[in-house]
């Protein structure tokens, strides 16, 4: 292995690939789960991970799976090719959130203990059942209705700097939200407005409350957007200007995907 | 005495002592509390109608007196039961009475008065689970360190007055992703932090802007190598291979000589 001599001002400077969450390269999910214990069951394809990630096949390496929680971590070791198999994790209290990162080791005498890819830290969604690579979209998104916004459509205030709130114009609401316009009008200007909040009022993102509004936010951009803003792959400007440009970034992302029927939510409404 | 835990009505009964006596300052303060105070406490702990014995607990000391938080964590973590189950942090009933059988060593006395420091409720009693807050539990981090880490990284932690929310817990513990993941890590923390003849962290080993420092090694450098490198495989030698020279001073002089 290379002796590292000096501070290196970048953070990947061993040329780590990236995995993506994908469920076709892996799925981790929750089988059960005891007062001790926690029963996984993960899925893998070797070949698809190395191709996806751009990861020379020849070289030798490890599939590791870690677990993380509560400052302890957990190793599955993944063999070679694809699988499906359960993991019983011990020892592991029933109200820690568990943390995952696959990795790709180098397993080469040179390299050892290098990695040739990883994905960032992800979590589970809360609950019994499968979570594809821990793509958590369920159920964020919750207005509120209000009758005093006056004039206005909808609202952000920040209780606090990681609790956004959103309100919504009840008669707006009642009449509109059935129709195309209502999503299309609405949510990137509302997505706009959150994520711009949280970049703005929490200079370290690495330190917002686990569940809390902000981190679903935060976990919608980074798992559905592929935003990554937390985490080994974030490479989060500090000054307000950049934050503002990678807001606009993320609002032509979530504008531009195709949401229902193939369509993104303008070609849903012209 | 027989190991028990707080019932539902004990952790209200608790929570309540602690509660009156908090409102009686600003949320920043700590409340002073004297020996009437403990002697509420005392009374509930001991009233059988609000504690229920544990399942699987024998017998604990409530007169030892810990030497520090480590000694207080490797207590606990022999007297208590191995059942995970009943000694994790959602179990507030027993962690609120081992924080109320020993309360009197988890309050700093004033030097002066003779009054105790009273703080916030979730010090000692275990409140939902919160990334940033559980760690503040005082018996119970004592208790987890030492069970789920050992002897070395609890002693890194630990070794603080039983009363004392340790700074290396506030600043290094949150990093738990990139630090305490990595035994190797650790075991060059140790080395290089903690002075061996007293046990303690050595001076400036936190500073925010000290080359080398614990802190840094914790919020930079090993946030930076773990996402060019697999921790938690290499040993101790292995991590020092990777450190740049800031911490040459902070190493043994044996090692990489």
């Amino acid at each position: 292995m290379a002796v590292r001599t000096t501070f290196v001002d970048k953070w990947n400077y061993t040329n780590r690939k990236r995995i993506k969450q994908k469920p076709e390269l892996f799925i981790v999910e929750q089988v059960s789960r005891t007062p001790n214990t926690v029963n996984l069951r993960v899925q893998w394809d070797q070949a698809e991970i190395l191709k996806e990630s751009r990861v020379d096949p020849s070289i030798k390496r490890l599939l590791v799976l870690d677990v993380l929680f509560l400052g302890n971590t957990q190793r599955l070791e993944l063999p070679e090719g694809g699988a499906a198999e359960e993991f019983v994790i011990e020892e592991c209290p029933d109200n820690a959130i568990l943390e995952f990162r696959l990795k790709l080791v180098s397993n080469e005498e040179e390299t050892r203990g290098v990695l040739l890819a990883a994905t960032s830290p992800f979590k589970l969604k809360t609950g019994l059942g499968p979570n594809e690579g821990s793509f958590v979209t369920s159920g964020f998104f919750h207005p509120e209705l209000s009758d005093s916004l006056g004039s206005r459509i909808w609202a952000v205030t920040w209780p606090a700097p990681d609790a956004p709130v959103i309100s919504l114009n009840r008669s707006y609401f009642e009449k509109s939200k059935d129709k195309p316009y209502f999503a299309a009008h609405l949510f990137p200007e509302i997505l706009r407005a959150v994520i711009g909040g949280i970049l703005l009022r929490n200079d370290d993102l690495e330190v917002i409350e686990e569940q809390s509004a902000a981190d679903e936010w935060l976990n919608f951009v980074e798992q559905i957007l592929e935003f990554p803003l937390r985490g080994d792959d974030a490479e989060l400007e500090a000054g307000n200007e950049e934050r503002l440009e990678l807001v606009e970034k993320i609002v032509s992302a979530f504008a531009d995907r195709k949401w229902r029927n193939g369509n993104t939510l303008l070609e849903e409404l012209i | 005495m027989e190991l028990r835990q707080f019932n539902g009505q004990g952790i209200k009964a608790f929570r309540a002592l602690i509660d009156a006596e908090r409102e009686k300052v600003e949320p920043r303060k700590p409340a002073l509390v004297a020996e009437p105070f403990f002697l509420e406490v005392d009374a509930i702990a001991n009233d059988p109608e609000m504690t229920i014995p544990v399942p699987g607990g024998e017998e604990i000391d409530p007169k030892i007196q810990f030497k520090d938080r480590f000694h207080m964590g490797d207590y606990l973590s022999q007297v208590l039961p191995s059942d995970l189950s009943v000694v994790q942090h959602s179990n507030a009933g027993l962690w609120a009475w081992v924080s109320a059988i020993y309360l009197r060593q988890l309050l700093e006395r004033q030097k002066k008065g003779g009054r105790s420091k009273l703080w916030s409720a979730y010090r000692y009693i275990p409140g939902e689970y919160q990334k940033f807050r559980y760690y503040r539990h005082l018996a119970f981090m004592s208790f987890w360190l030492r069970r789920a880490f050992g002897e070395e990284v609890a002693k890194f932690f630990l070794s603080r007055p039983a009363h004392a929310h340790s700074d290396a817990m506030e600043q290094l513990y949150t990093q738990d992703r990139d630090f305490l993941a990595s035994k190797g890590l650790m075991k060059a923390a140790v080395e290089m932090y903690i002075d061996p003849t007293t046990g303690t962290m050595k001076r400036n080993a936190l500073g925010k802007a000290t080359p080398g420092s614990a802190r840094r090694l914790a919020t930079k450098i090993a946030k930076q190598l773990q996402m060019n490198y697999d921790l938690q495989s290499m040993d101790k030698n292995e991590i020092y291979a990777l450190l740049p020279p800031e911490f040459d001073d902070w190493r043994p002089s044996t090692i990489g000589a």
